[in-house]
């Protein structure tokens, strides 16, 4: 074969190579780390997602967290203002975790409908609500 | 074919610019849209000289402007003087929700700078704010006289914006 | 009044550099008017401007004029004088200005060094993006906007995770990055303009480049070390889409620094490198874009206005497609006699910059997954999860550094001789044994991560290290000399790799509960609660805890504080950190569950060090790298 023929197609053999492994990990990290986003409405309804790693979000409601003295273990009610979600978390909440402020959860349902937290996220601004809620509550009202 | 090669990229951020103008667009509709063309949501908050408990019927003067302002957000003081201003139009009138605030600092402010409410609703946890699906302060919603919400203005008030986007559902 | 001074000097700095930003205009439709020489007292003028804009702004700051809504917005009387100077950069307005200002800098710096500007119409490319951004800033973020008649008494504070020393130099810096490869940016495209891309162009293109990525570079390592310290979680990057954002332009560079290489020895990959100098700046410009706009959220986001994103989309439409409309049509079809083959340098470098981009890429569009993806299923909303970019970076870090090795032994064209990399095979591999059985002896147990990070550290450090040995002694000082940068920023990744994997493996988190007086005891450290305090300051008031923490060797005491901004109405926490050369003890408070008895993170951080080490390396490196390549062709 002709060089400069030989040196383009084992150019353009690495480049498939390397584009379809790239493709392979993008493809296998995306449809095992996707974290869908629910709301507390949508959760109720569902039952086929328990036990998936996803995330929900909604305003933390007023009066519900309920924190142990013994124990890093804490409990509170999220709400799209239709429906409430009980979350349970064991771990220290982030700083601007706050009653009526937003917030972000991940973690998975639990058999008694429960959420089971492995993270809480809350952002630094006081008046920010999770866009993700945002949406959700501007959907309800549609 | 290294012609075709060498256009590739081109197609491909004209695909990407393409789209990405479209993210941007629906974004904006969606913050628009959300509650245009409906009722007012019912509340029942006090005012800020707590003379009163305020519900959605105390609303009564129809068309109306309804202003989300605190004594922490700058940008409300840049729209003082025009809402001072509209205080004195006679075809519209102006309320005030005073949002996520401290009650003496809000009417300290007030008693400082002039009132241009009518009156004040006191929602210092944001409830009614929330109804109302507001980002921050300050926002101005524009109810027309049938009694629904014609416009969302996020920022400040100002002539220019008064003009464009208000003017049209008042006369 | 000197607020609005400072204004006019924007709007002159906006007039002028459109002025001589048609200077190519002019001379396309008339080729006898070459106006070249008008541009560089062009650029002296818009750099005096900008600077005499930003200065004002900066004394605005200092002398709390709250009446300029920008300060009154991120200032605040209480503020130390040093935060009150780099809240001049804080929020969106500020950091544009910064932004163009060190822009304005790079352009001057690129008249200053370049010999021959008779012909160059570089200098006018970078008017012209100069000019679109002051445009930008003067019609959606003017930063010298007044707050009349009614002037504040006090402003609302500068954010608190923003008051911090590694704040004030980070975004200068990072942005010294973004706006550098603006200046590759625009000698390709002028370049292609006027037909020259040739191996000169590779060669006066490639210093620059270098500069540009060891700004990029320290920028970004700053801002992670930061991220480790001021968010209080322990971690050094989060994947989010602001740091995306600053990663993927880095990455675009690197592959440039190295396939310039090749287009300036060989005259091979010239389209290519010219594209990737496209990709670079215009990668800086999305993530910009991105940030700037709203449309994706993250913890670093500026005010979200979908007005200013507009803007911003239209800025990022006209270069990117407009650059890319002038290589489709104007690019060189030159391509040399010499072929390569699989065992050569150019190979080498051919498969380091597909790894790069296509890494580059798949990050990308990890970013803008989510956007994707709520478009196709109507507004269904996911977020992509850190182990998405692990699961990519892993085997691309791999390929890279393995390459990195087997490449420094290849030669132009083709490769002879291999045995070198029998014998690099069989000290790493001793070497390598050896680190292994001291790990396990200290650390007691071995992963999957401390394994790797050690083959690819000892592979990286041997290589770099051998590959001096292979020319006769004579040429050693010769060596040294061209070498030097290039082998620091490479053994720099050995130790960032290295960091990378320990810090994964031998770290320990625990979030227990403590009353006064009692003790934790994590891995043979003993933690202590030994006091906590309330503590008033002028611009926060805190509790603050102390801990004294003792293992075999040694006891030190940790503080730790949680404080509360009233002008802002902001908690934060500040991480109690005692760093040492092998291990970082990190305590953060959490909250009160009772009198005295609160809630503590503690964690012990294993050679996270060497992390940022190995990364100041890559800067070290690759500034020495760029000084000599301007020495080189300016000689």
């Amino acid at each position: 074969m002709h060089p400069l023929r030989k040196q383009r197609l084992i150019t353009f053999l690495v480049i498939f190579f390397a584009i379809s492994i790239a493709i392979l990990l993008v493809v296998r990290g995306l449809s095992s780390n996707l974290n869908l986003f629910y709301t507390p409405t949508e959760l109720k309804n569902s039952s086929e997602i328990k036990g998936i790693n996803i995330r929900a979000g909604g305003m933390v409601l007023k009066d519900s967290v309920v924190k142990s003295k013994t124990s890093l273990e804490v409990q509170f009610q999220i709400t799209d203002y239709e429906n409430n979600l009980l979350v349970k978390y064991s771990g220290v909440l982030p700083d601007l975790f706050s009653e009526d402020a937003g917030v972000v959860v991940q973690g998975n349902l639990a058999k008694d409908g429960s959420f089971q937290a492995t993270e809480v996220l809350a952002k630094h601004d006081e008046n920010y609500m999770p866009p993700e809620v945002a949406n959700a509550l501007k959907k309800d009202d549609s | 074919m290294n012609n075709i090669v060498t256009k590739l990229p081109l197609v491909v951020f004209v695909i990407l610019v393409a789209s990405l103008f479209i993210f941007l667009k629906n974004d904006n509709q969606e913050l628009n849209s959300v509650l245009i063309d409906k009722q007012f949501p019912d509340f029942n908050l006090s005012s800020l000289d707590k003379s009163k408990v305020l519900s959605k019927n105390d609303l009564e003067d129809l068309p109306f402007i309804i202003n989300v302002w605190a004594t922490w957000c700058i940008t409300c003081r840049v729209e003082h003087p025009f809402l001072m201003q509209l205080k004195n139009n006679p075809d519209i009138t102006v309320y005030g929700i005073n949002y996520k605030d401290d009650r003496r600092e809000a009417l300290n402010l007030l008693d400082r700078t002039g009132n241009p409410f009518k009156f004040s609703i006191f929602d210092p946890e944001g409830r009614l704010a929330i109804d109302l699906g507001v980002y921050g302060a300050p926002e101005t919603f524009l109810i027309g006289k049938d009694g629904l919400i014609k416009v969302r203005h996020t920022g400040a008030l100002t002539p220019e914006v008064w003009e464009e986007k208000f003017t049209k559902y008042i006369d | 009044m000197i607020v609005e001074v400072g204004f006019l000097f924007l709007i002159s700095a906006m007039v002028i550099s459109f002025m001589g930003s048609l200077v190519p205009l002019v001379w396309s439709f008339n080729k006898e008017t070459n106006l070249t020489s008008l541009i560089s007292p062009i650029i002296v003028l818009v750099f005096l401007f900008t600077l005499s804009s930003l200065s004002i702004l900066i004394y605005s700051f200092s002398i709390d004029d709250f009446s300029v809504k920008y300060v009154a917005q991120n200032s605040n009387i209480n503020l130390p004088i040093y935060y009150k100077l780099s809240a001049t950069w804080g929020a969106h307005e500020g950091s544009l200005l910064l932004w163009i200002f060190l822009l304005c800098s790079w352009s001057l710096f690129y008249i200053l060094k370049e010999k021959d500007l008779s012909k160059d119409i570089t200098g006018s490319i970078l008017l012209q993006i100069i000019f679109f951004f002051i445009a930008f800033t003067v019609f959606t973020s003017n930063p010298f906007e007044r707050l009349l008649p009614v002037v504040p008494q006090n402003g609302v504070d500068l954010n608190p995770l923003l008051q911090d020393f590694a704040f004030t130099i980070h975004p200068p810096i990072l942005y010294l990055g973004y706006a550098g490869l603006a200046i590759p940016f625009a000698m390709s495209v002028s370049s292609l303009l006027q037909n020259s891309v040739n191996q000169d162009w590779a060669r006066r293109t490639r210093p620059w480049v270098l500069m540009a990525t060891g700004f990029l570079t320290l920028g970004i390592t700053i801002g992670s070390w930061w991220a480790y310290y001021e968010l209080g979680w322990g971690g050094w990057w989060f994947w989010d889409p602001v740091e995306n954002a600053a990663f993927v332009p880095w990455l675009m560079a690197v592959a440039l620094i190295h396939s310039l290489i090749v287009s300036e020895k060989r005259g091979h990959f010239k389209n290519w490198s010219v594209l990737l100098s496209i990709l670079a700046f215009s990668m800086s410009l999305l993530g910009t874009f991105l940030v700037r706009s709203g449309i994706l959220t993250s913890v670093h986001a500026f005010a979200l206005d979908p007005e200013r994103g507009v803007f911003l989309l239209g800025i990022f439409t006209y270069f990117v497609i407009g650059s890319l409309i002038i290589f489709s049509f104007k690019n060189t079809n030159k391509i040399p006699e010499t072929g390569y083959t699989t065992t050569s340098k150019e190979f080498g470098f051919l498969l380091n910059n597909i790894f790069l981009v296509i890494l580059g890429i798949a990050i990308m569009f990890g970013t803008l997954f989510p956007l994707i993806y709520e478009a196709i299923f109507d507004g269904k909303q996911i977020s992509v999860g850190r182990p998405y970019y692990d699961t990519l970076i892993i085997p691309f870090a791999i390929g890279l550094a393995f390459l990195q090795v087997v490449a420094l032994f290849f030669s132009w064209g083709k490769t002879e001789n291999l045995s070198i990399l029998k014998a690099l095979a069989i000290y790493s591999f001793l070497f390598f044994i050896v680190l292994v059985s001291i790990s396990y002896l200290v650390f007691e147990e071995l992963y999957f991560s401390s394994i790797l990070s050690l083959v690819l550290f000892t592979i990286i450090l041997l290589g770099n290290l051998l590959s001096f040995k292979q020319k006769e002694r004579s040429k050693y000082l010769a060596q040294i000399y061209t070498k030097t940068g290039s082998t620091l920023a490479h053994i720099g990744t050995a130790f960032f790799v290295l960091g990378v994997g320990f810090v994964s493996s031998y770290s320990f988190e625990r979030e227990i509960i403590l009353s006064k007086g009692q003790v934790y005891e994590l891995a043979g450290n003993n933690f202590k609660f030994e006091r906590i305090i309330k503590e008033s300051q002028p611009n926060y008031s805190a509790d603050k805890a102390t801990f004294i923490v003792e293992n075999e060797n040694n006891s030190f005491t940790l503080n730790t504080e949680k404080r509360f901004y009233p002008s802002s109405n902001q908690v934060m926490s500040e991480a109690g950190i005692r760093p040492t050369l092998i291990k970082d003890y990190y305590v953060t408070l959490g909250e009160e569950l009772d009198t005295d008895i609160w809630s503590f993170r503690i964690q012990i951080k294993t050679l996270v060090r060497w992390i940022w080490f190995g990364a100041l390396l890559v800067t070290i490196g690759t500034f020495i790298s760029s000084r000599r390549n301007f020495r080189n062709r300016d000689e």
